[in-house]
């Protein structure tokens, strides 16, 4: 074995690293290649599981001239195992270091995931800070979704790619031939480019209070603002023909079809909800020619029909009952990410079942009507009672419900709410099913305001309140038909921080990498106290960033734009207080404004 | 319904893949290439694929030999043929045919041959030496955990059938009892043997053998 061979025969799973998976490219490596290696801030698992990654890949490795190899964080173990070695971290596929390439491109799913893009970098051998890297680094880019508040990380990245990114990634690496490669050229054209955001090219200022005082850019010819990029026909984009399939068992392992994107429903907390306005479906037909490759190309036995609310495309029904007659022979099943409580739903569950029997899970989100009024969240008692019946009646004993803990006004009340939806559920099921194996699982995740959405002023709840509200529920869903899943709420304190962030938190992200955090996702590793020791070190105050702030505060991802008002945004925000709700946009436009301006007629 | 009876290699680093994963793997390429599998019934159908003697991580194999149940028959050789189109790459197909119905795969295998190529410098005598000085003993005792954690003496001596070492390509060959009755694992006798790293050892498959009338003969 070579020396990497070793270390990956050494590594507690080897297939995270071997590559070589069915469907990966590869590509001789001559000179003229511009080479580009898709990062994913977390392990081979998690990454492999992303959408965007197989389209991107395929994407560019369509392209003659532009190979695209893969690299995931390491786990601890490959980490160790590297550094003892004095050995770079490498792509999958041709075990490349990544200061080989031209680009590396971050893609940013959730806050926590930070430290890692530096760990990568570390391990890579390339400097933290755009400003430390020279000519012969390649450059450092991010997309995704927490990159609609880019300025955490506005130090560390080159560029930033704003909204979706088929089009656009492929002009800038178009521009980036056409100026001979001269990464400064580069930068100076592609900052004007709509939908790429370069950081050095903008100032920040800020008051005593460190509020921003201003932000504005530093050079002739930058615009002041981006706007985002959304592919507007989704029937002619880029769809991966095929995808790479893992050798070992990821956590979405199956093909992936996606039907729409952008989502109506308006609920207010959601900032996928916003920020991939507007709706954009594709055909039936186009979704079942894109099934059919890919379950030819992958050989996976189940189809995933992906959106962020697949049962609101708007053939849902045909579109499962046709998917499931060309593909029953082959005992390929169909499998639907989220489902709605409502009788519809339902039917669509009795003809999913006739193959295979999927897990269901709800998101209710909150306990009690009044709050899920305030979120904008169109779901009455009696639509989750009525579907619970009825699944029950049709053979389900596991069901799994989705809340959150510290939502803008919530009360102990809310949360008793949700105790009682759990026992009358089970009483449901005693009334109207003879079985006795009930597992209704509770889950409940920590509310985070989000840039861009109507609660982007809100305040983070409090540690204290959120601990005694878990306390609460683990007590009163006691029972043995419960199961009650809750998640630590100090790990989404430090996602609300870094989620409204400003500029002054890439130092604090440089340091907790020095002191060598990472892994901030996973519990074993996530360290609170080592964290509020960082802050404390830089005297920042991570509370900061928690706080209400007013409408006339400047935010720090002020300069980006989702193509959704901010008036709109501040309207919402102001319902909710009341409880008012918005109906969903299927049913006539609300005024949210992505489809002024330079996005255009797109609703 | 008939059975699909394919005999493999397993190169590069494919060898890295746990049995699970290769198994796996061999289900998709085999439903990529369109081959016909027969279905268990219920809600999670699965196809019927067995592997003789499965390989431990990090093993190279010039002999794998599969059972697949197909739904109906198919031309193994032209199957064979198109493989490419399937597979990924360090998998390759060598032979294929269809047989009546399977007999367990596992419980038919008797021993097995192994290359180990040593990627470390070792003088040859020193080898030499220790394999004559382990094959002229009677018995050789190592301590093993059984399945219910108890831990019992096992004497690997007899299990050792033939134990060589060819300076020129500075390997060792060895032929191991393999199966249900009696089983050894090359990295267990190389551990008794050496004190290599097991990372600097390419252990290779050669051969798997069951027995017919008092003979053996190659399992495929
Ligand atoms: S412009 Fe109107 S229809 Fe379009 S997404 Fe906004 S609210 Fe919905």
């Amino acid at each position: 074995m070579k020396p990497l061979e070793e270390i990956i025969y050494l590594s507690e799973k080897p297939s995270r690293y071997m590559g070589g998976e069915f469907n990966q490219v590869l590509k001789p490596l001559d000179g003229d290649l511009i080479r580009f290696a898709f990062a994913f801030p977390d392990i081979y698992e998690v990454g492999m599981s992303h959408l965007g990654l197989h389209i991107l890949y395929n994407l560019l490795n369509d392209r003659e001239n532009i190979f695209c190899e893969r690299v995931f964080s390491p786990w601890v173990d490959m980490e160790k195992h590297l550094k003892d070695r004095g050995l770079d971290l490498f792509t999958l596929e041709t075990k490349s270091s990544l200061r080989d390439m031209d680009f590396i491109g971050f893609t940013l799913q959730y806050e926590l995931s930070y430290t890692n893009i530096l760990k990568i970098l570390e391990l890579s051998g390339i400097p933290y800070y755009a400003e430390e890297r020279e000519a012969s680094h390649p450059l450092v880019m991010a997309g995704g979704s927490c990159g609609y508040n880019p300025e955490p990380l506005a130090l560390i990245m080159d560029l930033f790619v704003i909204g979706e990114g088929e089009e656009i990634t492929l002009e800038l690496l178009e521009l980036y031939e056409a100026l001979d490669r001269d990464k400064e050229k580069f930068l100076f054209e592609a900052a004007k480019i709509p939908g790429v955001y370069v950081p050095k090219f903008y100032e920040v200022t800020y008051d005593r209070d460190h509020r921003i005082e201003s932000f504005r850019p530093n050079t002739e010819g930058i615009p002041a603002r981006i706007g985002k990029r959304i592919v507007k026909d989704m029937n002619g984009v880029y769809y991966p023909p095929r995808m790479i399939v893992p050798f070992m068992d990821v956590v979405h392992n199956r093909a992936v079809v996606e039907i729409f994107r952008g989502c109506t429903a308006g609920c207010r907390f959601c900032q996928a909800g916003m920020i991939y306005r507007p709706v954009r479906e594709k055909t039936p037909e186009v979704i079942k020619q894109e099934a059919r490759d890919l379950i030819d190309a992958t050989g996976y036995e189940e189809i995933s029909l992906t959106s962020l609310s697949t049962l609101d495309y708007s053939q849902i029904g045909p579109l499962i009952r046709e998917l499931m007659e060309e593909h029953e022979a082959s005992k390929v099943g169909i499998s639907l990410p989220s489902l709605r409580l409502d009788s519809y739903s339902v039917e669509v569950l009795k003809e999913v079942q006739k193959v295979r029997k999927t897990g269901l899970t709800f998101a209710v989100e909150a306990g009690s009507q009044r709050l899920r009024d305030v979120i904008n969240k169109g779901v009455t008692e009696e639509d989750l009672y009525t579907t619970m019946e009825s699944i029950f009646s049709l053979g389900w004993d596991r069901v799994k419900l989705y809340f959150m803990l510290g939502l803008p006004t919530e009360t102990m009340e809310d949360v008793k709410a949700i105790q009682t939806i759990g026992s009358s559920i089970e009483a449901i099921y005693r009334r109207v099913s003879s079985r006795k194996r009930l597992t209704l699982t509770i889950s409940t995740s920590v509310f985070v305001p989000k840039p861009h959405t109507p609660f982007q002023w809100e305040a983070f709840d409090t540690l204290e309140a959120l601990k005694s509200k878990e306390n609460f529920l683990k007590d009163a869903l006691k029972h043995k038909a419960f199961k009650y899943q809750y998640h630590d709420p100090k790990s989404s304190y430090l996602e609300g921080v870094f989620a409204r962030g400003d500029r002054r938190l890439n130092q604090v992200l440089v340091r907790a990498a020095r002191e060598g955090i990472r892994f901030d996702g996973w519990q074993e590793f996530f360290d609170f106290d080592h964290w509020m020791a960082v802050f404390k070190s830089l005297d920042i105050d991570p509370e900061f960033y928690l706080r209400r702030r007013d409408y006339e505060e400047t935010l720090p991802w002020d300069h980006i734009e989702s193509g959704v008002d901010k008036a709109y945004l501040i309207k919402e925000n102001e319902k909710s207080k009341n409880g008012e709700l918005t109906r969903d946009c299927r049913r006539g436009c609300t005024g949210c404004g992505v489809n002024q301006g330079h996005l255009g007629e797109v609703c | 319904m008939p059975f699909l009876q394919l005999l493999a290699k397993k190169e590069g680093n494919l060898r890295f893949l746990s049995h699970l994963e290769t198994h796996k793997m061999l289900e998709r390429s085999l439903r990529r290439a369109g081959v016909p599998l027969a279905f268990s019934q219920g809600f999670n159908p699965h196809p019927n694929i067995s592997f003789a003697a499965p390989l431990p991580v990090g093993t190279l194999s010039d002999y794998e030999v599969i059972h697949v149940e197909l739904a109906v028959g198919i031309d193994p050789g032209e199957l064979i043929a198109r493989q490419r189109c399937c597979f990924p790459g360090d998998f390759v197909l060598l032979k294929g045919k269809l047989v009546e119905k399977s007999p367990s795969l596992m419980k038919e295998v008797v021993r097995s041959d192994y290359r180990v190529t040593l990627n470390l410098s070792c003088a040859a005598e020193e080898i030499e030496d220790r394999i004559r000085e382990f094959l002229n003993q009677d018995s050789h005792l190592i301590r093993k955990r059984t399945k219910k954690g108890r831990i019992n003496d096992l004497d690997i001596r007899p299990q050792v059938r033939t134990l060589t070492y060819d300076e020129k390509d500075h390997s060792i060959f060895m032929s191991l009892d393999t199966g249900s009755v009696s089983n050894l694992k090359p990295l267990v006798l190389m551990k008794e043997l050496f004190d290599f790293p097991e990372e600097k050892l390419d252990v290779r498959r050669t051969m798997l053998y069951k027995s017919k009338d008092g003979e053996l003969i190659e399992l495929y």
